[in-house]
């Protein structure tokens, strides 16, 4: 919960969360090093510097740390845990449903837990149609985040308009799984593509108007083509991770991509998300809730970010989409005040 | 032999394809050795993931550019932290074709031209946005921008004159100018004095009526290349230049006018 000067309690959902592993004992060999040490350049370039972890602790951090830097130092009311495997990077996997689990567990009532799937895994793989099946009975799940970048036996990366990924997306259906969170990574097939393009997300949307495309980084690095879909399709939605940080180190930049997202999309499907850990939601938060649209923008596009624009960024959108009643909700977690003592986490 | 001088304007026209900007400004050459006739160009990309499509344009187009240098006999290109390093040094290195490195990984007729041309597309939409918002931000009428030819446009400094009734002055767009007109040429669109100054890609004239629609579409192209080209400048110094840490300058400030 962030209070604003006057007062008026802002809900917030940190829409795109992970608790990862990444430490050496993990890491098979240069790929799952490469991966980390490119997510701590990130972390280490965009976060304001007393912001900055050490790789140590960027590689491998507790439940308890994770609960501290949203739920107490970081006015997250809940977090969406967005479930990504690289199993070919780490020998457990780099975050997926069974580690992410863990914070559900000791805070069921913050923490929405998302799967994910994999369309050459078939029917048994471990991220197959039965295991996805087998996550939702097991933990309800409501969505999955979908990396179509990752490796998995000598393929390196996949489509979201092919008959094998729309099995999946009708099963989906069929389990009520109705939000579809998709990082595109650098696909690296095929080589001769635009790795990054988001194409196929617009025609997996017109197939499945039921379901909601949720496009971490708002497409980027292909900003101006997603925008273009999302405009097309009512179904797609942006979250703001890496584009949020550089409200600190380029604000003009992040200006100028929240008045083209205001502008194309509207203020009703945007979700707000640190990506933790990539960054912590804290400065984020406290920077949004400060941050102005330069006046020239406003005129140029004829958008304003006004608190209620930013209340439906932080919370009030999410929200929707995972049928969170958030007046409900905000009572229920005043009276669960988030106690953190010593090595265990708890709920009082 | 050819000189430290000649090799580097060789590099200064090799281009991050995605980022719209010579590797030269961007940082990512290490160095350079020349021995007799036989030069060798490492450089460093800003992360392990960078496309590796886009990671062997650059390796093909730095042995090209290199090899065109006179008193040149071979050229070694040596490329770090990508996840596929070691496939483009060898393949680029032995003069193999993309699809000959990654026989697995791509149609056999495919080439990266098409995927090239996407790129120099949207650089030459952000260039030209940049000359036009100038122009705008200058109080020239967009019936009076589209009206412009090449000869009505002179560079004077930093700065543009148009000989417009009245003349008009354009300040600081002489960069803006050399630049869209450089991408023109790789186009090969016409550059010569009668021709329209701004047309679309395919060297139509872009109607009054449509420039609204025009300019939004190319004005989130600039955007998005100048947001990237800050985000890998920055991603490679906190790798290789902790000094440069908390620089937070870009090349791609150039496409940043509000």
């Amino acid at each position: 919960m962030y209070r604003t000067a006057d007062g008026r309690e802002i809900f917030v959902i940190d829409a795109h969360t992970h608790l990862w592993d990444a430490s050496p004992e993990n890491q098979r060999g240069k790929l799952g090093k490469g991966w980390i040490d490119c997510f701590y350049a990130y972390h280490k370039n965009l976060s304001p510097p007393d912001k900055v972890w050490t790789l140590e602790h960027y590689e491998r951090y507790s439940v308890e740390d994770m609960a501290r830097d949203l739920f107490v130092e970081g006015y997250v009311d809940m977090c969406i845990l967005q479930s990504t495997n690289l199993f070919e990077f780490y020998h457990t996997g780099f975050n997926p449903i069974e580690r992410n689990a863990q914070l559900k567990e000791a805070f069921p009532e913050r923490v929405i837990l998302n799967g994910s799937f994999d369309p050459r895994h078939g029917e048994d793989g471990p991220l197959g149609l039965n295991a996805l099946r087998q996550a939702k009975q097991q933990y309800g799940i409501q969505g999955v985040k979908l990396y179509t970048a990752e490796w998995h036996n000598g393929s390196r990366g996949w489509k979201l308009n092919t008959p094998e990924a729309y099995r999946f997306f009708e099963e989906c259906e069929k389990l009520g799984i109705t939000n579809i969170h998709i990082h595109k990574g650098p696909t690296i097939w095929p080589l001769d593509r635009d790795s990054f393009d988001v194409a196929d997300v617009d025609y997996a949307a017109t197939d499945f108007p039921g379901l909601t495309f949720i496009i971490e980084h708002c497409g980027l690095p292909r900003l101006e083509d997603f925008c273009w879909i999302a405009t097309q399709e009512t179904n797609v939605w942006g979250g703001l991770a890496v584009a949020l940080p550089f409200i600190h180190s380029r604000p003009r930049y992040f200006a100028e991509v929240m008045a083209n997202l205001l502008y194309w999309l509207g203020p009703d499907k945007l979700t707000f998300a640190s990506d933790y850990a990539l960054w912590t939601p804290g400065w984020l938060v406290e920077k949004f809730m400060a941050f102005e649209l330069p006046e020239d923008l406003e005129a140029e596009f004829g958008v304003k970010l006004t608190m209620e624009t930013k209340e439906k960024i932080l919370g009030l959108n999410a929200a929707r989409l995972y049928g969170i009643d958030v007046a409900a909700k905000k009572e229920q977690l005043r009276n669960m005040p988030v106690v953190l003592d010593g090595a265990a986490p708890a709920t009082v | 032999m050819p000189t430290l001088a000649e090799i580097n304007r060789a590099l200064n026209e090799v281009y991050d394809p995605e980022l719209d900007t010579p590797i030269t400004e961007l940082g990512f050459v290490n160095e350079v050795q020349i021995a007799d006739g036989h030069v060798t160009v490492t450089y460093t990309v800003p992360t392990f993931w960078c496309a590796p499509n886009f990671v062997f344009m650059m390796s093909q187009d730095i042995r090209d550019e290199v090899g065109r240098v006179p008193g040149v006999t071979q050229v070694t290109v040596i490329v770090r932290n990508n996840c596929l390093e070691d496939e483009i040094n060898r393949g680029v290195n032995a003069g193999r074709s993309f699809a000959e490195t990654f026989p697995a990984d791509v149609d056999q007729n495919a080439d990266l031209e098409a995927l090239r041309h996407t790129f120099t597309v949207k650089g030459f939409l952000a260039r030209q946005d940049v000359l036009i918002r100038r122009m705008r931000q200058a109080g020239l009428a967009d019936s009076a921008i589209l009206a412009l030819r090449i000869s009505d446009v002179m560079v004077q400094g930093d700065d543009l004159f148009l000989q417009t009734t009245p003349l008009q002055w354009v300040p600081l767009a002489a960069a803006d100018l050399l630049r869209y007109l450089h991408k023109r040429r790789r186009l090969q669109l016409p550059v010569s004095a009668d021709t329209p100054l701004f047309t679309t890609v395919d060297g139509q004239p872009i109607a009054e009526a449509e420039l609204a629609a025009y300019l939004r579409y190319s004005r989130s192209a600039r955007l998005n290349i100048a947001f990237n080209t800050s985000l890998c400048e920055g991603l490679l110094r906190a790798q290789f230049f902790p000094e440069r840490q908390h620089d937070y300058s870009s090349v791609g400030d150039r496409l940043m006018i509000g």
